[in-house]
């Protein structure tokens, strides 16, 4: 890949862009643990009225599961599909598409360079405070920890995909944050991050287990708490491969058809 | 060799129109009233390699929708689109190379950084090497002397500041055909003539072609040697600048002060044709626009003296302005 460096500059711009916005960084490292602490109460007064373990997952099993699950999105999320939204919406857009770069690939390693951004100064200090904590428990094991960074390397991939299926709507219905709010739900329980896909019923279940989003957030953090066995790890993993192959697929034909259809009129 | 080659060239865009009031938005929430616009309608010309070719039009002509195709942008509708060999559209990224554009009204600089470092991503963008790109700087700064705030963050700059960043933007990578879409929008006079000089100089020494759209006549006159006039999607005239003076009536004006402020219906009643275009700018200062071939400036002001005593005149004629503005008010009317 010839332009490899150019895209490696789209990862170090959209990782200064954010550096630029202090109070914004600071007020999402306050959001997760916020969240977090939320979620604590809940839990802790659920496993109270109701035995030691639910659907399998003890106390500090649940709270471990949504720490390192919401540590994943405070990284995974860097606004793309916002950010392309806004750019059709306001006609931004025309820079990128005046650049002798693809758009899908400029996108992911701007975007690479956001979460980057956001790992270093928001996920890892997090982590750090909540190691010593009931809140995160260490993975399972050396195996586990190995097959869970691979999976967190999927499922990275993956969350951009769907970040990207989201913000190129756009082409579509121009810029709506409702749409994009309904997604990112929707994806939010599809993926596991309100709630471990175990606790889903069963029939739900089942047809949540045909759908590529369980890779996200709910493949990675059941392999950190081997939960599934380190054994089991690469056939999981293809599959996450596999979807994510195809999303990105799709997104391709999506982003194509889109643009026949891109109207920015004025200015 | 023609650098830009374009026959057909149609866009339409879908729009919906909404209707007014409370009932009238749940209305539209079911079902929405579509239509198609026409934003370029058929249109054809040609540009000659070295060419600087001035589009102009009212608003909503049809303008930056051409620019849109031209630069791959948008998808035309219809028609053909050809520059330097490639199919814009079809060859969006390597089309890419081959031009420089600026759009007026936005900055293709990044907001939180600084400028020198979008510059540099530019440059390994476009593939710069580090030699050229540091001379193509150096020259930059002669004309727009960039140096004094190169450091500084783009949303920190003052408009003319960050215009200037956007043209050196635009030509950084050297490409033989420019995009200049309003760039002297919202500049005052130092900053707009600095900018048209750099344009030149850059045709001069690069052989650059620029296609410049704008509202301000004076950077037509300045800089283009060709205009095309665009309005609701139709190629209205397309010409030297001198041709269009005469094709839409080469007229002069007379500005007259007279002694005492006359009254300007008394004025036209007394004159007594409707082709003489009446203007009073502010009482006692008349101006006349009228045909050469019927009347000279000498017999008008003999005529106009004997009634209402004329203190001081001056003539002179019609500008391109002039002629813009009264083609404008033709189509509003």
């Amino acid at each position: 890949m010839r332009n490899l460096g150019v895209y490696f500059h789209y990862a170090l711009i959209g990782f200064l862009e954010l550096l630029a916005y202090r109070v914004t960084v600071v007020m999402l490292a306050f959001s997760i643990p916020v969240i977090l602490f939320a979620r604590y109460f809940v839990f802790a007064a659920l496993y109270k009225t109701d035995g030691q373990t639910v659907e399998g997952y003890s106390l500090q099993g649940i709270l471990t599961y949504l720490a390192v699950a919401w540590i994943l999105r405070s990284f995974f999320r860097s606004g793309t599909d916002r950010r392309i939204g806004r750019s059709v919406r306001e006609g931004d857009i025309v820079f990128d598409l005046l650049r002798p770069v693809d758009y899908h690939a400029l996108t992911f390693f701007r975007s690479f360079g956001k979460s980057l951004n956001r790992f270093l100064l928001v996920s890892l200090p997090m982590i750090l405070i909540l190691a010593g904590t009931d809140l995160l428990a260490p993975p399972a094991g050396f195996g586990a920890l190995v097959a869970f960074l691979f999976a967190v390397a999927i499922a990275y991939v993956l969350a951009f995909e769907t970040q990207f299926f989201i913000g190129i709507l756009a082409f579509f219905t121009g810029y709506n944050i409702n749409i994009i709010w309904t997604f990112d739900m929707i994806v939010q329980i599809l993926a596991g991050l309100l709630l471990p896909i175990h606790f889903f019923p069963e029939a739900a279940r089942r047809v949540i287990e045909w759908m590529p989003f369980r890779h996200i957030y709910y493949t990675p953090v059941q392999l950190y708490m081997g939960q599934i066995d380190a054994a089991h790890a690469p056939e999981l993993l293809a599959e996450a491969c596999l979807w994510t192959l195809a999303f990105g697929g799709l997104n391709w034909i999506v982003y194509r058809a889109g643009r026949n259809r891109l109207a920015i009129a004025g200015g | 060799m023609d650098a830009i080659r374009v026959s057909h060239l149609t866009k339409e865009y879908r729009v919906s129109r909404r209707r007014e009031g409370f009932l009238g938005g749940v209305r539209d929430l079911f079902l929405r009233r579509r239509e198609t616009v026409r934003a370029v309608d058929d249109i054809a010309f040609a540009i000659r390699s070295g060419e600087t070719v001035g589009l102009i039009g009212p608003n909503g002509a049809g303008k930056s929708t051409t620019i849109k195709m031209l630069t791959g942008i948008l998808r035309p509708t219809a028609g053909e689109v050809n520059v330097l060999g490639l199919t814009p559209y079809k060859d969006r990224r390597r089309h890419a190379r081959q031009i420089g554009v600026v759009f007026g009204q936005r900055t293709q600089l990044w907001w939180d950084l600084a400028v020198i470092e979008a510059l540099r991503l530019l440059a390994r963008i476009y593939r710069v090497s580090a030699e050229d790109f540091k001379r193509r700087l150096e020259l930059f700064d002669e004309t727009l002397a960039l140096s004094d705030f190169l450091d500084r963050q783009v949303r920190k700059l003052s408009l003319g500041q960050r215009m200037r960043c956007d043209l050196a933007a635009s030509l950084l990578h050297n490409p033989p055909l420019l995009f200049l879409d309003e760039p002297t929008i919202g500049m005052d006079v130092a900053v707009k003539a600095r900018m048209r000089d750099f344009i030149r100089s850059t045709r001069k020494e690069f052989g650059t072609t620029i296609i410049l759209t704008t509202h301000d006549t004076s950077d037509i006159e300045e800089l283009c040697e060709r205009l095309l006039l665009i309005d609701r999607g139709l190629l209205l005239f397309d010409g030297g600048l001198e041709s269009f003076k005469n094709s839409y009536g080469r007229k002069r004006t007379l500005t007259i002060d007279f002694e005492r402020p006359p009254i300007t219906e008394a004025l036209s009643e007394f004159l007594a044709d409707p082709e003489i275009r009446l203007d009073e700018p502010f009482p006692g200062r008349v101006t006349l626009t009228f045909d050469p071939s019927v009347y000279t400036a000498h017999r008008l002001i003999d005529k106009l003296d004997a009634r209402f005593p004329v203190r001081d005149f001056s003539t002179a004629e019609t500008d391109i302005e002039s002629i813009v503005r009264e083609i404008y008010e033709g189509f509003y009317a």
